[in-house]
């Protein structure tokens, strides 16, 4: 469903806001963002079978080239030409007053372009312009009524539509939100029968969804606050669902220890995709810990069939320990994980089978040599399934006042693939800066990533050159916090 | 890019500066006005009176040396309130305009400037002696804060709030909208351009976060049209065949991969459609490979769409 040339028209409207509203006021921001990314991408090569010494399906080159053999041809992935392209974006955030009390306008509009190839940065790169968001809210002390294209945060996370919502604030800190309207594809923004899904899925969704849902917030204490949710998806020309979900948060303040809970559940697989309870608390002499335990299941909407593949999911427990020095100038901190899967129930001939389990520990620090001159470092431990990676990054910043700052950062990291043949090391540092000009900020960085291959040849060119600037102007202040104006 | 797109695209730039400018307010020269006024309240004598009365003096106060004789002759108006989102009381902080407005001791007042809310913090954060138990105390939606990566430089939520802060969303502990703006949410759910939230080198580092679930991707990101295009798009073609070239790591791929696609399924479809698995897992063509496992309940995902389950079971999915 296109909604381009109404969306155009009313953007436009809201553009002509502040010249009407200048009496009550608006706020926003105006960012311009402009990035290179050079890069090349992966191909499918081959040789003849009968070429290559050995037997099986896995083989080696003289040179330790991996490859797979068929019955007439041996592939191997190698690179493919360089890649270069610069995204332009434009985005323009106004949030409108528009001189009847509780009547408020607000927009995030994007306008982009590139130069280059875009395939290699994000979908949607060749769409000229969009609105992200763009809504008019009426507001008193007992409710609030949304209308337009929307974000909705509930535990289930974020999910925009084209639509209307309506939230009352009842007595005992009771509040109670109904939403609805045409379903947004989580981070597309776009209504489920997109070409940008086609374009990627032979079995894309043949129709849009209507999202809609009902979120609770309620506050019996100060110290305790929940919600629920109930929330689904229905496909808009027939009577199939999309999704159809339940969710449920709390948190809890007793004394200085925060306590949250959260839970996803799917009614359609009738399956957890999320339980999870996390404690942190301050400790004595500068230290604070945090601690968490979850379980997990991966979610899939039902215009998938992925959710028939049974997938399984794992436990998780997690920590950190954070300690600051009495005076500020020195903290520390280390974290760490252990996951395991839960048994996938496939039979895998010993030999053959993967890890079901993974670690996860980090320990890093921060020191301020001078007031203004911060030098910080980590280093990250990472045995996971699928992939693993251990390396750190070490950086060093120096202030000038408190909008500008000057780093110079490095890193190094090996990667492992559990699924593919070979490490990589990558070494990789640049310059990444901030300063103020007059009321905007400009911000940019220039690093260069140098890629090898470890126990293979270097077919595979990874390296990266990645420069961004951006512009970002607020508009109109910001009320209340960063003053300006008079 | 077509002209129309290319006028859109200008216009949206233009308004972007241009909207600023018009906005910018008129600034008062502090300093040359220093020897006249020792005392900041010898013109804001209203701060600390009734929120009504504002902070700005009566015109007559400047006329009484702006008379075009003694001083050159102006025209001021009482800009009124600003628009603010910040419900400050300045009676009870009555502890020198110079502790908010000149942390730093430059008491010169032309160097004086709103407080930044580290100012408000120092005393208001959690565990601090006036702690405020709600950000809406203070504020009325909206404002600018936004969420730092390192939970080291957040003086309000802590260290790693970043990775746990959904629950606080959801249940509004702290009232999220009292602090910050939409943008705080957007800047990092709108996946596609999320250019803070990720490291300069993401693209070399992200499979071990991706595969460990550090971040729930799909939060902010759609398999399909996010992960799959770009994984296509650099070469990682997904075939769903006997011969994997790309998992060059594996013996027997086709062996091991019922484990790892149980696992991590959510990994899988970053490369692989539908129908790579349907070559074999189709109960209507193919191998007839049944992926379901124990437990499966087909009836709860039938019940809710019928679809899913014609893809396999007839062929269609109508």
């Amino acid at each position: 469903m296109s909604y381009r040339t109404p969306l155009v028209a009313l953007s436009l409207c809201i553009l002509l806001l502040p010249g009407l509203a200048t009496a009550q006021g608006i706020n926003g921001r105006a960012r311009t963002y402009l990035s290179h990314l050079q890069i090349r991408d992966m191909v499918l090569d081959s040789v003849p079978e009968g070429t290559v010494s050995g037997e099986g399906v896995q083989r080696t080159l003289p040179d330790g080239t991996p490859l797979t053999c068929g019955e007439e041809y041996c592939q191997y992935y190698r690179s493919g030409p360089e890649l270069g392209v610069i995204p332009f974006l434009v985005d323009l955030e106004l949030n409108a007053w528009t001189g009847i009390t509780g009547l408020r306008a607000y927009t995030h509009l994007r306008a982009r372009d590139h130069l280059g190839d875009f395939r290699v940065i994000w979908p949607k790169m060749n769409e000229p312009f969009e609105a992200l968001t763009l809504y008019v809210e009426y507001g008193r002390s007992f409710y609030r009524v949304k209308a337009g294209r929307q974000w909705q945060t509930t535990g289930l996370g974020m999910y925009n539509y084209d639509g209307g919502s309506v939230r009352m604030r009842l007595p005992h800190n009771l509040d109670v939100e109904v939403y609805g309207g045409l379903s947004l594809v989580r981070g597309l923004n776009e209504s489920h029968y997109t070409n940008l899904i086609s374009d990627v899925e032979s079995l894309f969704p043949r129709e849009d969804a209507w999202l809609g849902g009902i979120h609770v917030r309620f506050r019996p204490f100060p110290q305790v606050a929940g919600s629920f949710t109930y929330q689904r998806e229905e496909a808009a020309g027939s009577d199939g669902l999309y999704s159809e979900r339940i969710a449920a948060t709390t948190r809890i303040l007793a004394g200085p220890i925060t306590l949250d809970g959260e839970l996803k559940f799917d009614l359609a697989t009738r399956q957890t995709n999320l339980a999870k309870l996390a404690a942190s608390f301050p400790l004595d002499k500068g230290f604070s810990a945090s601690g968490e335990v979850r379980t997990y299941t991966p979610f899939f909407e039902l215009w998938t069939i992925w959710g028939a593949f049974s997938p399984v999911g794992f436990n998780e427990v997690r920590g950190r320990l954070d300690w600051i020095a009495p005076s500020g100038k020195l903290s520390a901190y280390t974290y760490g994980s252990h996951r395991s899967y839960e048994e996938t129930s496939t039979q895998i001939p010993g030999s053959l089978s993967i890890s079901d389990e993974s670690w996860r520990w980090a320990f890093g620090s921060r020191y301020s040599i001078l007031t203004d001159l911060t030098l910080s470092a980590e280093y990250r431990y990472d045995d996971g399934y699928g992939a693993s990676r251990h390396g750190g990054d070490l950086s060093v910043q120096r202030f000038f006042g408190r909008s500008s700052y000057l780093a110079l950062r490095g890193t190094a990291f090996q990667t492992f693939s559990e699924f593919r043949v070979g490490s990589g090391g990558v070494i990789g540092g640049g310059l990444q800066g901030a300063f103020p000009l007059a009321s905007a900020k400009v911000h940019g960085s220039v690093m260069y990533y140098q890629h090898d291959q470890i126990d293979r040849p270097s077919l595979l060119d990874l390296n990266q050159l990645r420069m961004n600037l951006s512009l970002e102007i607020p508009i109109g202040g910001d009320p209340g916090l960063r003053g300006g104006g008079n | 890019m077509n002209r129309a797109s290319r006028w859109s695209l200008a216009g949206l730039a233009l308004a972007g500066f241009a909207v600023p400018s018009l906005l910018a307010g008129q600034t008062f020269p502090h300093n040359t006005h220093e020897a006249f006024f020792s005392e900041c309240t010898a013109c804001h004598s209203g701060v600390m009176a009734d929120p009504e009365t504002g902070p700005y003096p009566e015109f007559s106060t400047c006329a009484a040396c702006h008379d075009g004789q003694s001083g050159p002759a102006i025209e001021w108006q009482d800009p009124g309130s600003r628009a603010s989102s910040l419900a400050f009381p300045h009676a009870p902080h009555d502890f020198g305009c110079n502790t908010c407005h000149a942390p730093g001791g430059d008491e010169n007042p032309g160097s004086f400037s709103f407080p930044e809310p580290e100012t408000c913090l120092s005393c208001h954060a959690p565990q601090t002696e006036h702690q405020a138990a709600e950000c809406s105390f203070c504020h009325a939606p909206v404002t600018d804060f936004r969420l730092t990566r390192d939970g080291t430089q957040d003086p309000f939520h802590g260290a790693a709030f970043l990775n746990n802060h959904g629950p606080a969303a959801a249940s509004g502990q702290p009232d999220c909208a009292s602090c910050h703006a939409e943008n705080t949410c957007t800047q990092c759910h709108d996946g596609m351009a999320s250019s803070e939230f990720h490291p300069t080198n993401f693209v070399l580092s992200h499979s071990t976060e991706a595969f460990g679930r550090v971040s729930d991707c799909t939060s902010c990101h759609t398999s399909e049209a996010f992960c799959r295009e770009c994984h296509l798009n650099l070469g990682m073609e997904g075939g769903g065949g006997f011969v994997a070239p790309f998992h060059d790591n594996q013996a027997i791929w086709i062996l091991s991969h019922p484990q790892a696609a149980r696992q991590d399924l959510e990994s899988c479809v970053t490369c692989h459609q539908q129908n790579d698995c349907m070559r074999c897992h189709s109960a209507s063509a193919g191998m007839r490979v049944s992926p379901h496992g124990p437990g499966f309940r087909g009836s709860s995902i039938s019940d809710r769409n019928q679809a899913m389950c014609k893809f396999c079971h007839t062929g269609g999915g109508g």
